[in-house]
């Protein structure tokens, strides 16, 4: 069998990779997007219901005119040679075979472990909005939202919408931080709005800043956490607490094509922030990344870098240099939320305790790992980051706890059945 | 100051090299290049194991199995020692000859191992695919988890002394003197070069070790058990001695639950990335000898580099050239086994002793220049 093959591979079919389809699908290109999750639209538009509207289905709607082959649960799990990546579908894999790639992996929630967190009750914030996406009832439930970033104003306005008795919200963040960061969001009218829907929406909560989570208590399951602000530690009874601190980008596809990442985002490789489309260019021919993976910075940024990278994929110069103000606009609102919601790493070390596990997959405590030097050696030495998630989410406490880079992947980036690796065929056989 | 000893590379060659010769009480200094990982040995499969290939193996790596068993008690448990044994698996009549020759060879060292028939190898190992023809099984082999080790042997090396400078990366080697690319110089009476495929920076080296590429895969936690390292004798029909790519199956089980699956063996190639192809034929190798792997998941697939010779054999001794400069390398796929060995006649030839097995067959004396 023939490899599939295509002019223009989008993986990830979030905000940004179906913008830069539609972009590139536009100017006669034949675009391939393909999305790890059954449905298409990302973190964002995922409907509850299946059924896409607004925005998402007008993209679509183009899409499926322009004749773009649309991949749903379709995984890039390893770069292979001669421009292709290797695919898992329905347990399924095959190569696909591009001239030019756009990266749109978006990104995934941060957790940051604190003692106690691995009591059944704790969750991931973006992880209970999904759960009870999904048919989860929490009606009546006691509800701590903490961590930091504009995510949790949205998951408790859901959480409340869905019935649930949500007490509190436990922001790291200053009340100054955040004064300065609804400032600049004025200059971004779209932004500011949604923020005060938000507000609005969790209007009778309480926004608590400056407030960090430093235990999560109960025997089998969880009864309360222990909030810290301004030096005093409270106890707040709950059921259940969902703890998300910011996001951090999905950099796995990018680092297997060499791109480099650090801190969650990936980066040209002298250092500047990642460009899509030209600057990026410049060092990854053939290669573009676009969306949250290249910071993160709300689902306008995804879509006009997610435009930008199709454009420029398609090799449509002119148009793709029309974004400047725009970009520039975005990318300042981008920098000043990333500034307010950046973690405080004393703060966060002053919580741990020896017997905190970081790893769960492979049960390693905070204990075995503080005095190593970096990344690599706590992983060959206690087996971190070594388990099915492969450090999805220890490589990013680490990251936050340490500043340990995790800058290395091995493929597969998700696990694979051994009789599929067996399967591997490919145009040469 | 002049040091006894300066040692080239932290792997787990230079890590026993160091820990042997500073129990000694041999004033050492290690240098490795890296911060941290030596490439080899955290890319390797921690199979401690008879081989008898040659005469000379078979000597080496049965001396340094006796020598892990003595070290096996002070190891922590992060090491994950093992005494799992192996078992050699016979598919057909032609390879249970091999299995009784080297029944009889093991004999006679008086080395323990055992003759598995098809029923016998079944009860043994339940998953294996029905209709092998039987094993050999060999108690005395263990797994370890070698990143501990070595950690274990270097921070034991330090605690008698030694120093461990990383981040050096030597340049060049004369008698009585390392020296950096950053310019520093350190002075040793002994130099022991155990720098693996890096060890090509000795000039004599420099044609005589090459990098054989080798892929590994980890599974999951599976309840799918295994209870010896498996080994097949096939691969003494495949390519596996030879220059050609090759796959043989090789499975290993770990504590965690975890399988490990080999391996592949390439010359050429100085791409660490994983080629699945490769990996497809090992894969497939697996299942023909392992099929209830199939439905296990794959979690990460890696290579490393073994540093090979040409004729198999590592490189332990005094260099032609100089006077006090020694190769510690050329392990290939045992270097995790005989290191322990290697550190041992090492430092009996620095120190002026007879060594409990002869030194020869292992002197770089023998490269062609
Ligand atoms: C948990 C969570 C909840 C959020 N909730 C909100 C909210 O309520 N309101 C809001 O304004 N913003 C929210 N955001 C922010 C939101 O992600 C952005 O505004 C926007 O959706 C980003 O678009 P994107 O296309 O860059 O990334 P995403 O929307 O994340 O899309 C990336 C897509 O790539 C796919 N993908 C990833 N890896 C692979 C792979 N290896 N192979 C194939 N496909 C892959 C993913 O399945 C995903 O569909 C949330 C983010 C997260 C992480
Ligand atoms: C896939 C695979 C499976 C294997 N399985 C097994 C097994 O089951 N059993 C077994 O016994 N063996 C096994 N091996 C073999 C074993 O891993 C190697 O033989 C052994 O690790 C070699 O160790 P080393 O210390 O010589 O090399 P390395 O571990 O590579 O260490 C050499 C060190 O020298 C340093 N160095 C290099 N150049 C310089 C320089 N110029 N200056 C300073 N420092 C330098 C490097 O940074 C490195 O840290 C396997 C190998 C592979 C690849």
């Amino acid at each position: 069998m023939a490899d599939r093959r295509t002019e223009i591979l989008v993986i990830g079919g979030g905000p940004a990779g179906l913008a830069a389809a539609e972009a590139a699908s536009s100017h006669g290109k034949q675009v391939t997007v393909i999305d790890e999750n059954p449905a298409f639209g990302g973190q964002i538009w995922r409907a509850e219901k299946s059924a896409l509207s607004g925005k998402a289905k007008q993209l679509v709607d183009v899409l499926e005119k322009n004749g773009v082959e649309m991949i749903p649960s379709c995984t890039c799990v390893a770069s292979l040679p001669d421009k292709r990546i290797l695919a898992v579908s329905n347990g399924k894999s095959f190569p696909i075979a591009y001239d030019k790639v756009i990266i749109a992996t978006g990104a995934r929630e941060r957790f940051i472990p604190v003692p106690g967190w691995t009591l059944p009750g704790v969750f991931g914030a973006g992880g209970l909005q999904a759960l009870v996406k999904g048919g989860y009832d929490i009606g009546g439930k006691r509800i701590v939202v903490a961590g930091t970033g504009p995510l949790l104003l949205a998951v408790a306005a859901y959480l409340k919408k869905k019935g649930g008795n949500v007490l509190v919200i436990a922001e790291q963040a200053s009340a100054k931080k955040l004064i300065k960061l609804g400032l600049a969001s004025l200059r971004v009218p779209g932004k500011f709005a949604e923020a005060m829907k938000l507000r609005i929406a969790t209007a009778g909560i309480r926004y608590s800043t400056g407030s960090v989570v430093t235990a999560a208590h109960g025997s089998n399951l969880l009864e309360a956490v222990a909030v810290k602000k301004n030096g005093r530690t409270s106890n707040i009874e709950c059921d259940l607490l969902a703890v998300g601190y910011h996001l951090t980008g999905n950099t796995e596809v990018a680092l297997l094509l060499d791109v480099f990442a650090l801190e969650g985002t990936v980066i040209a490789l002298e250092g500047q922030k990642a460009a899509t489309a030209e600057d990026f260019l410049y060092e990854h021919e053939d290669i573009y990344c676009a969306g949250e993976l290249a910071g993160i910075g709300g689902v306008e940024k995804s879509l006009l870098e997610g435009r930008r990278a199709g454009l420029a994929a398609a090799g449509v110069e002119g148009d793709a240099r029309g974004f400047a103000a725009e970009e520039e606009r975005l990318g300042r609102f981008a920098s000043a939320m990333n500034r307010t919601f950046e973690l405080d790493r004393d703060t966060l070390l002053e919580i741990m305790t020896d017997d905190t596990i970081v790893c769960r997959c492979e049960d390693v405590e905070f204990g075995k790992i503080k005095d190593c030097d970096n990344f690599i050696k706590a992983k060959l030495q206690t087996r971190i980051g070594m388990g099915s998630c492969q450090g999805r989410v220890c490589g990013s406490a680490c990251e936050a706890l340490f500043g340990w880079g995790t800058n290395s992947i091995r493929p597969p980036i998700v696990p694979l059945r051994v009789s599929e690796l067996a399967n591997f065929k490919t145009e040469k056989d | 100051m002049t040091y006894d000893v300066a040692i080239i590379g932290a792997g787990i060659v230079g890590a026993a090299c160091a820990d042997r010769l500073s129990a000694e009480g041999l004033s050492v200094c290690i240098l490795d290049s890296r911060a941290e990982h030596a490439p080899a040995t955290a890319a390797g499969m921690g199979h401690i194991v008879v081989m008898d290939d040659s005469e000379a193996q078979f000597a080496l790596t049965s001396y340094s199995q006796q020598l892990w068993n003595e070290l096996a008690v002070e190891l922590p448990p992060e090491a994950e020692f093992e005494n799992c044994g192996t078992l050699w698996i016979a598919s057909d009549e032609e390879e249970m000859e091999e299995v009784d020759r080297k029944f009889w060879k093991y004999a006679e060292i008086g080395l323990a191992s055992e003759i598995l028939d098809e029923r016998s190898l079944r009860s043994a190992e339940p998953n294996l695919k029905k209709g092998l023809s039987g094993a050999l099984r060999v108690p005395g082999d263990s797994v370890v988890y070698q990143p501990v080790a070595t950690n274990f042997l270097v921070n034991r090396a330090e605690a008698y002394g030694a120093s461990v400078q990383r981040n050096a990366s030597v340049s060049m080697v004369i008698d009585g003197l390392v020296e950096t690319w950053t310019g520093e110089r350190i002075e040793a009476e002994h130099i022991v070069v155990a720098a693996g495929c890096g060890s090509t920076l000795l000039p004599e080296l420099a044609r005589a070790v090459r990098p054989r590429k080798g892929h590994l895969v980890i599974t999951e936690r599976t309840s799918t058990a295994v209870n010896h390292q498996l080994v097949e004798l096939g691969y003494l029909k495949s390519a596996h001695g030879t220059d050609e790519d090759s796959v043989a199956f090789n499975i290993q089980p770990r504590k965690t639950g975890q399988l490990l699956i080999g391996s592949s063996r390439q010359y050429g190639s100085n791409d660490p990335s994983v080629d699945f192809e490769i990996v497809g034929k090992m894969m497939k190798r697996a299942l023909e000898y392992f099929p209830s792997a199939a439905g296990v998941n794959a979690t990460r697939i890696w290579t490393g580099f073994r540093p090979a010779t040409p004729d198999g054999l590592p490189y332990i001794g005094k260099v032609r050239e100089y006077d006090h400069v020694f190769a510690a390398t050329g392990h290939e796929g045992l270097g995790i086994t005989t290191s322990l060995g290697t550190a041992a006649l090492i430092a009996d030839e620095i120190l002026g002793r007879v060594s409990a097995i002869p030194r020869e067959p292992y002197s770089p004396k023998r490269i062609d220049v």
